[in-house]
């Protein structure tokens, strides 16, 4: 291990991740697409006892090997080649890319059509020649009227108006869907831009028809919908606002690390488990503008967020929910890379033979469960030992009343946690229920399942998490479909299959919980005892 | 950073999380929270999943709940209050535990989590408190989590019209409060969406002024749930109730240009996230008077050597951004301590 954190990013975000990571100690290797200024970098780059800040400019990362505490990264330089750098973890930080909407609104940029950015820009450099117009037609913003926008823009299309109004002296009118204030003091900015004399069109329902003429000259009919007044506008200049997407470089990125990304294409599934700054891979994390839209204040959270992550990292805390780890039989292996293909951490190494990267695996269980010839193996305490402990009597007197035996496998992400709660709450719960943790539903096997039918079971239920809350991402999508493959199988034993259900249970519903196990329970008593259990020894 | 002590005021989601942080790098944290249960406004919400996952990061309260009370450096006193605190070098501390003994900490750094107030809608003109049917969405959290399908808290019958109005005491000058709560369109809509998806037959209308973006596929969902929703972008105004039970709202519909008047049989209110105070007055035992949005930054604080807050204590926060901010905070502090 070397202690060393690989950053990719040529902006704020990366430089100050670099920033925060010296401060507590820990090296970086900043890798950047363009030549970063010595202007941009931190005065001091380097710190005791260690190499401090490294800059790699114009250069790409195009490779990774190994796993957290040893990746092996190869990165492309302008006029050097292939370099290859052992780093511990790896932080995305790229900056956002910003696309103009001028497509969205039919609109050509011109002498009155313009973007943004190029606003926000000619704002901030006073000293750039500004020709507007003399005080005529004013000057119109168009945000958020055919596509849902964000805080971030919001704020720079309330930033750049209020300059304009009040240091331009220019008319200026925001047109706009719902306007998106729930960012930090945008609401207080909204009321001081309409002091200054900032006026407002509000559409929704209604969409505004946007004409430009041949000359570039545009035209907006619409009717704002607070005031039910229809509007013609001719303005001098139009900024037309963006949206924040991931560049086709963080595309590449997430190809080159394998992670998980969201529907917009940024580099964190859009998953609770994530949050704040973590992907599907250990030891690869990802900073602000790299894994959402957020505002500065938001960033600057992450880069601390980051920060603590890689002192835990490296001081060898990682948080597991999970205490064993899979382990692949060496001899008995086929290479049928069925585990290589499905690993949600990509934690399977394929060198000469197929292994784990121990440090990598979160113990879910899904290879262990999913390998064809059942060749892999807990190292820790596994799931079979769990069940293991479970005793199934057989019935007593035929003539009690029935009390199903119930085994509910709980993912100890959620139902294992809204049991807990449960049991507190609600000591009622059924007294034939029998319940095993598992760390992931998806590491449930066919195996499990018909073992514990079995044991004499008169019911299983299998407790995921929803989709899209999975920790392993897929685990419970696992669970369900080898729940049906079961579930046909014993149809075809002529076991009834409804003695097997999945259901999705979140940490916090206990008595959601309690409610699901009781109509399993009535629904297995209307089935009555299992086959197996009646040929059970009381 | 071992032989350092940290008390965290307040045991929600941010409190815990800057716990679990602090004791993950050796700090000893003392954390005391003055309600029985950990969690909380946010160990109070629902699940808000339909087919899949609303994103809505409640059932992570329970993690951080599990992750603070297993953790050998974090002692938890519920029911506790704070008594006395002054800073030399270090924060004297005095609280009560919950069985009224006084206890003494000795703090090197003390982070205030102690989360928000709901607004109290009852001198709006919506008729809380006054008839039984018009709830808080805090109140709707609650009853969605016990409560599979919502029922009308006056006659337990299933509502076949439920309003929502937004923004109660939120962007509203009327009472000073000049920001948007941030987090209540987004658990609106998902409850919305919820109830609507567990009975078709309720038909839910949604009134708003702008609704705000949350979550990373908000376009998608948005879209999604538009066509089920009745979306109107007007704030009513007073509600009544009607000699056989049920509320009249009345309201400016923009695409018709008229005033409405409409029956509902149940009505949310989206009251606004406001600011605590200053926490048992502590806050002016420093001399730190009332900051000017009620909501106490890190310039605010910055006058107090080792004091600090976090989550929304210090301004309205989803969850996810509750836990952010309180590891960002717990980074803060460790480095704050390794100068002492």
């Amino acid at each position: 291990m070397t202690g060393r954190v690989c950053i990719a990013g040529d902006g704020p975000c990366a430089v100050n991740t670099a920033k925060e990571l010296l401060i507590h100690g820990i090296d970086t290797v900043l890798v950047s697409r363009r030549k970063i200024a010595q202007s941009e970098l931190p005065d001091n780059m380097s710190r005791e006892g260690g190499a401090g800040i490294s800059v790699y400019g114009n250069a790409e990362i195009s490779g990774c090997s190994g796993c957290v505490n040893d990746f092996r990264i190869t990165i492309h330089q302008n006029g050097a080649g292939a370099i290859t750098e052992n780093v511990t973890g790896i932080v995305i930080a790229e900056e956002y890319q910003r696309k103009d909407n001028f497509e969205t609104y039919g609109l050509k940029p011109s002498h009155a059509v313009t973007s943004l950015s190029e606003m926000v820009r000619v704002m901030e450099n006073k000293s750039d020649q500004v020709a507007f117009p003399p005080k005529g037609s004013g000057i119109l913003f168009l945000t958020g009227c055919f596509q849902e926008s964000n805080p971030v823009v919001l704020y720079d299309v309330m930033n750049c108006a209020l300059q304009l109004r009040k240091e331009y002296h220019q008319d200026v009118f925001i047109l706009t869907g719902n306007l998106k204030v729930a960012g930090e003091g945008l609401e207080a900015l909204y009321r001081q831009t309409r002091t200054a004399g900032v006026f407002y069109i509000k559409v929704n329902q209604v969409l505004p028809e946007i004409e430009q003429s041949d000359e570039g000259k545009v035209t907006v009919s619409c009717q704002d919908e607070i005031l039910h007044t229809a509007m013609r506008l001719s303005p001098d200049l139009v900024v037309v606002d963006e949206t924040l997407l991931p560049s086709e470089y963080l595309m590449k990125l997430a190809k080159v690390f394998e992670l998980n990304q969201d529907k917009a294409g940024f580099l964190q599934s859009d998953n609770v488990h994530r949050n704040p700054v973590f992907t599907n891979r250990r030891g690869v994390l990802v900073v602000g503008p790299s894994r959402g839209i957020l505002e500065r204040r938001e960033i600057l959270n992450d880069v601390g967020n980051v920060t603590i992550a890689m002192m835990n990292q490296i001081r060898g805390k990682i948080d597991s929910a999970s205490v064993g780890k899979a382990r692949i039989g060496v001899v008995e292996c086929a290479r049928c890379l069925t585990c290589f293909r499905i690993c949600p951490y990509k934690a399977i190494r394929l060198e000469d033979r197929v292994t784990v990267y121990e440090d990598a695996c979160e113990g879910c269980g899904i290879c262990i469960a999913e390998c064809p010839r059942e060749y892999i193996t807990w190292t820790g305490p596994g799931m079979a030992d769990e069940l293991e402990k479970i005793q199934i009597s057989g019935i007593a007197d035929p003539a009690d009343r029935f009390s199903p035996v119930m085994v509910a496998f709980c993912c100890q992400r959620s139902a294992g946690r809204s049991v807990r709660t449960a049991k507190d709450r609600s000591p009622e719960l059924p007294e034939g229920l029998k319940i095993v943790e598992v760390p992931c539903a998806g590491g449930i096997s066919t195996d499990h399942i018909l073992r514990t039918f079995q044991k004499g079971a008169d019911g299983i239920i299998l407790l995921t998490c929803h989709p899209g809350n999975c920790h392993s991402e897929v685990g419970n999508q696992y669970a369900k479909s080898r729940a049906d493959h079961v579930g046909k199988r014993l149809s075809a034993m002529g076991f009834e299959k409804e003695r097997l259900q999945v259901d999705t249970i979140a940490a916090n519903m206990d008595r959601e919980f309690v409610r699901v196990i009781n109509s399993f329970q009535k629904k297995l008593m209307e089935i009555g005892p299992s086959l197996i259990r009646k040929s059970l020894k009381h | 950073m071992p032989d350092k002590n940290v008390l965290i005021i307040g045991g929600g989601v941010a409190g815990l999380t800057a716990a679990i942080e602090l004791a993950k790098l050796d700090c000893h944290v003392v954390l005391i929270e003055k309600e029985k249960s950990l969690g909380g406004h946010a160990g109070q919400f629902t699940c808000k999943a339909t087919d899949e996952c609303a994103k809505c990061g409640a059932c992570i309260v329970e993690e951080k709940i599990d992750m603070a009370l297993s953790h050998a450096n974090i002692t938890i006193y519920n029911q506790a209050r704070l008594a006395a605190i002054s800073r030399k070098d270090r924060f004297a501390v005095t609280f009560f535990t919950e069985k009224d003994a006084e206890q003494s900490y000795d703090a090197d750094a003390v982070i205030v989590a102690t989360g928000f107030q709901a607004f109290d809608p009852v001198d709006k003109p919506f008729g809380y408190k006054r008839f039984e049917d018009v709830i808080t969405n805090l109140d709707l959290e609650k009853k969605l989590r016990h409560e599979i399908e919502v029922k009308r808290p006056s006659d337990g019958i299933t509502p076949e019209k439920i309003a929502f109005i937004q923004c109660v005491g939120s962007r509203d000058s009327s009472v000073n409060h000049l920001w948007c709560s941030r987090v209540c369109c987004g658990s609106a809509l998902r409850m919305a969406n919820l109830i609507n998806t567990r009975n078709k037959n309720t038909e839910i209308s949604f009134f708003y002024i702008d609704v705000q973006t949350f979550g990373k596929d908000f376009q998608f969902y948005y879209d999604r749930i538009r066509d089920r929703i009745r979306m109107i972008r007007a704030i009513p105004g007073d509600v009544f109730r009607t000699p056989d039970g049920q509320l009249k709202l009345e309201y400016y519909l923009p695409s018709e240009g008229k005033q409405i008047e409409e029956l509902f049989d149940m009505i949310v209110l989206s009251v606004g996230i406001i600011p605590v105070g200053t926490a048992d007055g502590m806050m002016e035992k420093f001399g730190l008077e009332q900051p000017k949005t009620g909501f106490p930054d890190e310039e605010f604080m910055r006058p107090v050597a080792g004091l600090f807050a976090a989550g929304t204590s210090k301004g309205p926060k989803t969850i996810t951004e509750a836990v952010a901010d309180a590891g960002r905070v717990a980074l803060d502090v460790v480095h704050y301590l390794q100068k002492q």
